[in-house]
């Protein structure tokens, strides 16, 4: 059986390209389409913590982690998602919820994204093509 | 595949959250997302 492949173009910010994909987040009834940046380097999914105002989820008493940043230590609440690249196919991943993240754009990484898709980057062309596992 | 360019964009509302349409047009922004998210569903 052929596996489908979704092709996404870059986001260009000045001169720079980057493979920025939209995400759809799914808490209970709330769908929200979140934009992520695909980063072999990170680790793990990294979220802004607004994104979970959106979906009224509750940090204030949320268990709480501390990651390695560029700028030092931050701290970040674990939370899982449900989320689809098409808005048909989700699956559960867990994301840290941060509100050090200095861009409004999503990371998504190693754990939680990149076991769940072949991910092919094309600089030249300027598209990153992503094939369910 | 041509790049999406959000490089007026990224000028125009550094700072805030911003929701799109399909075609990249900004349909609202604002300091909060949730703020952002409530006006782009209406």
């Amino acid at each position: 059986m052929t596996k489908a492949t979704r092709v996404f173009p870059y986001i260009q910010f000045g001169k720079y390209h980057r493979p920025i994909i939209p995400l759809f987040l799914r808490v209970r009834e709330i769908t929200v389409e979140y934009h992520v940046l695909v980063d072999s380097g990170a680790d793990f999914n990294l979220f802004h913590t607004d994104v979970a105002g959106i979906f009224g989820i509750d940090l204030e008493h949320a268990d709480t982690e501390r990651i390695a940043g560029v700028g030092g230590e931050v701290i970040a609440y674990p939370y899982l998602f449900e989320m689809s690249i098409d808005q048909h196919t989700y699956f559960r991943a867990p994301v840290l919820l941060s509100h050090d993240l200095p861009m409004s754009y999503g990371i998504v990484g190693q754990v939680g994204f990149f076991e769940k898709f072949s991910v092919e980057f094309t600089y030249e062309t300027k598209n990153i093509a992503l094939t369910a596992l | 595949m041509k790049s999406i360019d959000l490089t007026e964009v990224q000028k125009r509302y550094k700072g805030l959250w911003v929701a799109f349409t399909d075609t990249y047009e900004v349909v609202s922004a604002d300091k909060d997302a949730k703020k952002v998210y409530d006006a782009a569903v209406k």
